[in-house]
């Protein structure tokens, strides 16, 4: 007797499971160099010769004045109540960590609570601003181009083009960027882009007393930013997001998130 | 006339047509003359961001000016500044931007400001997360026991911000 059905079943399941194997061996011939790809970037890490600018950052040298909050918000036009820099307090107990940022710390800091201070075993001031990532996950993630990474390696929000659809904000790991309130798009640090191309220091450098924050070209051999590269003691922020950020902070503790 | 039997499919590659024309003639309006399709931004808005004004001029605005002389007190201030202990204080650290003060080689508002304690703390007041190397205001201090300094009395009175001591 003739079972042409059953035949047809078999015949069907064995096609299905060769096309299966086939078809999952094309997708991993597909998805492997994509793969090593990514490994490969995190062995290779952050290579400085590859970008012209740093922005470093000595937090054993911040004293918490609040100069670069406030000359970063005339510089830029940056509405109250936001910033494109601020500058957090830490303080580290035995209980556990206090971070305070009372409006950016643009007005200083008031001595903290007596209780919290005889606890306290550790206690500095942590500069933030852009990373200026080299692999910056917001202009991955912007859908009309309007965030971008200038030639010089500077990421940039272009304000004509911006949408104000808030997805880049949401991708910042750092939190850096805001939709400024008075134009509706994104904002954040620039490196103050318009001050660099004329020749001058990001506003917040200059003011900065203690020299704190510097900025700098990692290419021209007598920046002082490259003995920071020589001695190889900096850290960034995050580094298990392979952001390769372009903000170098040294004598971080490594606390700081 | 009898109309063609295939005049829907005229009608339709009609349609299809002027769908399509529309389709790239908006495109084309969408897409910004300076875009680069290579790193996919608008290329003019370099410029753009590149033509803020500065309103902090920095130290070399104020070293290389000429506006006080005679008497050039500015300049007076200027060199025991960069001498002193606050060599590494930028003028407009505590004066405000040169924005402010002047634009196009006029002078817009006086840049002295008060100098008040306030101002003083707002570095020197003692803070736990200070570096303890930096100076901070304690009464405690050998000269201010001495003198009975407190929290409130003038900074100034004793201090010159431009040749601290």
């Amino acid at each position: 007797m003739k079972q042409p059905e059953t035949n047809g079943r078999r015949v069907f399941l064995s096609k299905l499971l060769g096309g299966g194997v086939a078809a999952a061996g094309a997708l991993m011939a597909l998805r492997t160099p994509a793969l090593a790809r990514v490994l490969e970037d995190k062995d290779e890490g952050f290579d400085p010769g590859e970008r012209e600018y740093v922005f470093v950052v000595d937090v054993q040298k911040c004293i918490g004045c609040g100069n670069c909050v406030r000359a970063c918000g005339i510089e830029n036009n940056v509405p109250e109540g936001q910033f494109r820099t601020w500058v957090e307090r830490y303080v580290v107990t035995h209980e556990g960590v206090h971070v305070d940022s009372p409006n950016g710390g643009m007005n200083g800091f008031e001595a903290i609570d007596p209780a919290l201070r005889e606890q306290a075993i550790n206690a500095f001031f942590v500069p933030k601003l852009c990373n200026h990532c080299a692999e910056a996950p917001c202009v991955q993630v912007c859908p009309v181009g309007a965030t971008f990474t200038s030639p010089e390696g500077f990421v940039l929000v272009d304000p004509e083009h911006c949408i104000g659809c808030g997805y880049c904000i949401q991708a910042c790991p750092y939190g850096v960027r805001f939709l400024n309130k008075e134009r509706r798009v994104a904002d954040k640090c620039t490196w103050c882009y318009h001050r660099i191309r004329r020749g001058q220091q990001p506003a917040c450098v200059t003011v900065c007393p203690t020299g704190s924050r510097s900025f700098g070209n990692v290419r021209d051999e007598n920046d002082p930013v490259t003995q920071v590269l020589k001695d190889d003691q900096w850290d960034v922020l995050k580094p298990g997001m392979h952001t390769q950020c372009q903000v170098l902070y040294v004598g971080l503790p490594r606390v700081v998130v | 006339m009898k109309p063609s039997p295939r005049s829907h499919l005229y009608r339709l590659l009609l349609v299809l047509a002027v769908a399509g024309a529309g389709f790239v003639g908006l495109r084309q309006l969408a897409i910004p003359d300076s875009w680069n399709k290579e790193h996919w931004y608008r290329g003019d808005a370099l410029d753009e961001l590149a033509a803020q004004p500065s309103r902090f001029g920095g130290n070399v605005s104020c070293e290389g000016s000429s506006c006080h002389e005679p008497p050039a007190n500015h300049k007076v201030n200027y060199d025991a500044l960069s001498q002193g202990l606050h060599a590494g204080v930028a003028c407009e650290s505590c004066h405000g931007p040169l924005a402010r003060h002047a634009a196009d080689g006029e002078k817009l508002d006086h840049a002295r400001l008060n100098v008040a304690n306030a101002l003083c703390f707002g570095c020197h007041q003692e803070l736990v997360a200070r570096p303890e190397t930096f100076p901070q205001f304690s009464e405690t201090l050998l000269y201010h026991e001495l003198l009975n300094v407190r929290e409130t009395s003038p900074c100034r009175a004793c201090h010159n911000p431009h040749e601290p001591a």
